[in-house]
Parts: structure tokens; sequence; C-alpha cells
């Protein structure tokens, strides 16, 4: 019987892992931008509501909160497919690489839970700071824009940089359409091994390490607007 | 010009407006008072439509607002000409105090930044701050956050200035440096202002017209010295003896 823990295949294994890095990153990235513009609107809609489009978004919202993720990549994964196919496009879906549907459902899935972060930040302004906006002649998009949502970024950066670390978190899902990130590469690696802990411990601390540069960035970032206030 | 006929506003079922008329003339200067839940503030929020109103009718220069009808084109234009001095300042905590000044004639007037901000400077200096321009509203005493508020509404350039109740969250002894400034304004005599206040002896000294407002109809108007010292109403002459109990206005 070997070892416990074979500390030379875990170094062995920390490069292959670390290749996983750049595509969980660019995921995250990709699904936090998409996700804040998705949310943004979300967001409005249901401070200005427009009747049937306020009803939709609320309709999302819920089904994104009440629906698991990994649920959701499926649903993706193999719905988008369908709608190609359902406009005679189904020719197409084998050129879509499998990122495409990490890409549209992680988007979907932070918009959901931004929208609601970014409406309470937004409610969260005191109601004269649009009065004042108004009474210099500003009308309401230039005072979201100017006035509103500056002060929201701000106040809400706490929160936005907790969704990006639960996001980037959450990548490690991506793995079950075999999209190369920390996790899948982790996987593959295990398998033909069977040294599963020390590749799932080189993961772990893979997003330990990238989580705790996120957080002194965000403690960067915090410090930087906080003192404005 | 502003003529204000029979303006009716409620808040569901609570009414605080129940007919309020009122004519000014360019450049005037007029307070309005009267205890607190009166409908003051309300009735001025309604001239830069802040407050939609539910009836009557307003006519600023040649706009005419008639509830219920309020296009955006005649919303802007009215504040446009109407600005406003806010009890709680309002400033934009993520702008600096220069900032504050600039932003509504970049955006507003589409002003170059170098323009604006030059602009701004000018104003800032003119309500004492110009060694403050680049402090941010949270370093700024009550006071001087006041000022650069009043400097932010006269930067657009106005022709009508309303301030609700500009002093009543001062501490006391910033009070003083608020008030002169006010009283620089509207001696000028280049906008017309009305002013909500509680400064009773300010509005006596300052005022062309003092209008005293209860239970959302104005009961009495007159000049200072007519107003304050020989009020004719009964509803007048309780309030004023609450605020005034040592000057003699009886006859």
């Amino acid at each position: 019987m070997g070892s416990l823990f074979d500390i030379e295949y875990f170094f062995k294994s920390i490069p292959t892992i670390a290749g996983g890095i750049p595509e969980a990153m660019l995921i995250t990235v990709i699904a936090f931008v998409v996700g804040c513009a998705i949310g943004l609107v979300v967001a409005l809609l249901r401070i200005y509501p427009k009747r049937g489009l306020t009803r939709l978004a609320i309709i999302y919202v819920s089904f994104i909160r009440g629906t698991p993720l990994l649920v959701q990549i499926f649903l993706a994964y193999y719905g988008v497919p369908l709608i190609f196919i359902f406009f005679k496009a189904g020719h197409y879906v084998s050129g879509i690489s499998a990122i495409w549907f990490i890409y549209i459902s992680f988007s979907l899935n932070v918009g959901g839970y931004m929208s609601e972060t970014i409406r309470a930040a937004i409610v969260a302004i005191p109601k004269g700071q649009m009065e004042a906006a108004y009474s210099v002649g500003m009308t309401t998009t230039k005072a979201m824009v100017k006035i509103i949502l500056p002060q929201a970024f701000y106040s809400t950066l706490p929160n936005l940089g907790n969704q990006f670390i639960m996001l980037l978190k959450n990548t490690s899902l991506a793995f079950v359409t075999s999209v190369p990130e920390i996790m899948a590469e982790a996987k593959i690696i295990a398998g033909r091994t069977s040294k599963f802990f020390e590749v799932y411990i080189v993961a772990a601390l893979l997003y330990w390490a990238i989580c705790l540069v996120l957080e002194q960035i965000l403690k960067r970032l915090e410090a930087h607007y906080g003192l404005k206030r | 010009m502003i003529k204000v006929t029979d303006l009716k506003k409620s808040f569901g079922d609570l009414e605080v407006l129940m007919g309020v008329n009122l004519t000014l003339s360019m450049g005037e200067t007029v307070s309005i008072i009267g205890p607190s839940g009166s409908g003051k503030s309300t009735f001025i929020r309604c001239l830069n439509l802040l407050e939609k109103p539910n009836a009557g009718r307003i006519e600023i220069d040649d706009i005419v607002i008639e509830p219920p009808n309020f296009p955006a084109k005649i919303v802007q234009q009215v504040r446009l000409k109407v600005g406003m001095v806010f009890q709680s300042f309002n400033l934009f905590p993520h702008y600096t105090a220069l900032e504050n000044v600039a932003v509504g004639l970049m955006t507003v007037k589409g002003f170059s930044k170098s323009h604006a901000r030059s602009l701004a400077a000018e104003y800032l200096e003119k309500v004492g701050l110009a060694d403050k321009l680049s402090n941010y509203p949270a370093h700024l005493s009550g006071g001087q956050q006041q000022r650069v508020a009043i400097a932010r509404t006269l930067a657009m350039s106005p022709t009508i200035i309303l301030m609700d109740e500009p002093t009543s969250a001062l501490d006391p002894e910033l009070v003083h440096e608020v008030l002169s400034v006010i009283r620089e304004v509207v001696t000028e005599h280049t906008v017309t202002s009305i002013i909500v206040t509680h400064e009773l002896n300010f509005a006596k000294e300052i005022s062309d017209r003092v209008f005293f407002m209860d239970k959302g109809v104005f009961v009495e108007a007159g000049p200072p010295s007519e107003l304050f010292v020989r009020p004719t109403k009964d509803r007048t002459k309780a309030f004023l003896a609450k605020f005034l109990p040592n000057d003699d206005f009886t006859i």
C-alpha cells in the first residue's frame, strides 16, 4: 500500500489543473459583465414598470432564484440546440462550442441575482438625489446615469464583489459540459490516476488563491471609492 | 411672471393644497410662512413639478401647466426655468463641490467640461467657497453644503428660485452664513424668489411680500410691514404670536 498522500503527484498536477484558470476567469468575467447588464435592465423594469415586460422580468428572477444553477446549465445545454432546430437551423448546432451554453446559462443566472442587488442599491439612494437632479433640469435617464447609478455602484461594491467571487467558484459546475476549466481539468487527470484527493486539493487551493487575490483587489476598490463619501 | 390658479394637491385621502392662488411679477422676493403641515413645501414643490398637482393651473411666463397633463417637454421647460434649494441640501455625494455645480451645466446645458468648470468656480466664489472647490460634500459643513447647493442652482441661471426651508437643517451658528448668501441673491433682483421659511425676522427683512399659509390655502398676504405688524386674520395673529412674542402687532 502506497502513502496516503502522494505529495509528488500533488505538485506535478498543479500546472495541468492551473491550465483551467484562464477558462474559469473568462467565464467569470463574461458572465459578470453580461449579467450586470441584464441585472440593470431588469432592475430598472421593476423600478419603472413597463406592463408585460415587468411581469416577464419578475418571472425570470423567480425562476433563476428558484432553480439550481446546475439544472440551468443543462437546460441551456440541451435547450438552446432545440431552439436552433425549431428555427430550422439545426445544422449550426454541432458547430457551437459547449462554452457558449455556459456563457448563456451563467450570464442569465448572474443577471437574475444581480437584478435584485442593483434594485436594492438604486432604491436605497435617498429620494432627494433624484429630486436635486430633476431640479437642475436633468431627465430621468441623465439623472440615472450621472447621479443615481454611480452612487448605487459605490454603495453596492461589496455585494458585487461577493457575487463575483461566488460566480468564480460556481464556474466549477461548467465541467458537466466538458468545458476545460479548473474542475474539468482536475476530473480528467483524477480519472486517469485515481489520485482523487491530491487532485481536488490542488483545485481547492487554486480557487482559494484566486479568491484571496480578488478579495485584495476588492478591498482596494472599496477603499478608493469609499474615500469620496 | 408666475400665476397660480386654484391649485389643488392631495396625497391619497389627505388634501394638502385646497385651492391656492398666487401671482408674482418678475424679480419679486416672497416668503411663505405658516405652521408645519400647512402645505408650504408641497406648494413650492408643485411649482417645479416635483409634485404633480391634481387640479388648477400654473403659468410660468409662457408655459402653461394644466393637470392632469404633464408632458415631458413641458416638465423639462419648467425645470430649466425654476431652480430649487432644498432643506437637506441634496448635494451629490460622489462629486466635489465644483463637480456638483458643473454637472448640470454639462449634462443639461451641454457646456464643455472646461467651460462648465470655470463657470462653476465663479459661482462657488460668489457664495464664498473659492477655497473648497475640490471638497466632497462629506467634508463640508452644513452651511457650506447649502451654499454649494445655492451655487448649483444659480449656475443653471433660472428665472425663478424656490427655497424649501433652506436653513432648517442647519446648526444655529451656521444659519447666518447661508442667510447672507440668500440675501445677496435676492437683492440682486435678477431672479424671482419664493422662500419657505421659519426665519420670520429674515422673511421680514428681505421679502417684498409675505404669504401666510394654513391648512392648504393662503390665509393672508402682504408686505412684511403690514403682515407682521397688522395682521387682519385671527389665524395669522395666532401664528405670529407664537413666533414673535415680543413684537407688538395688536392695534
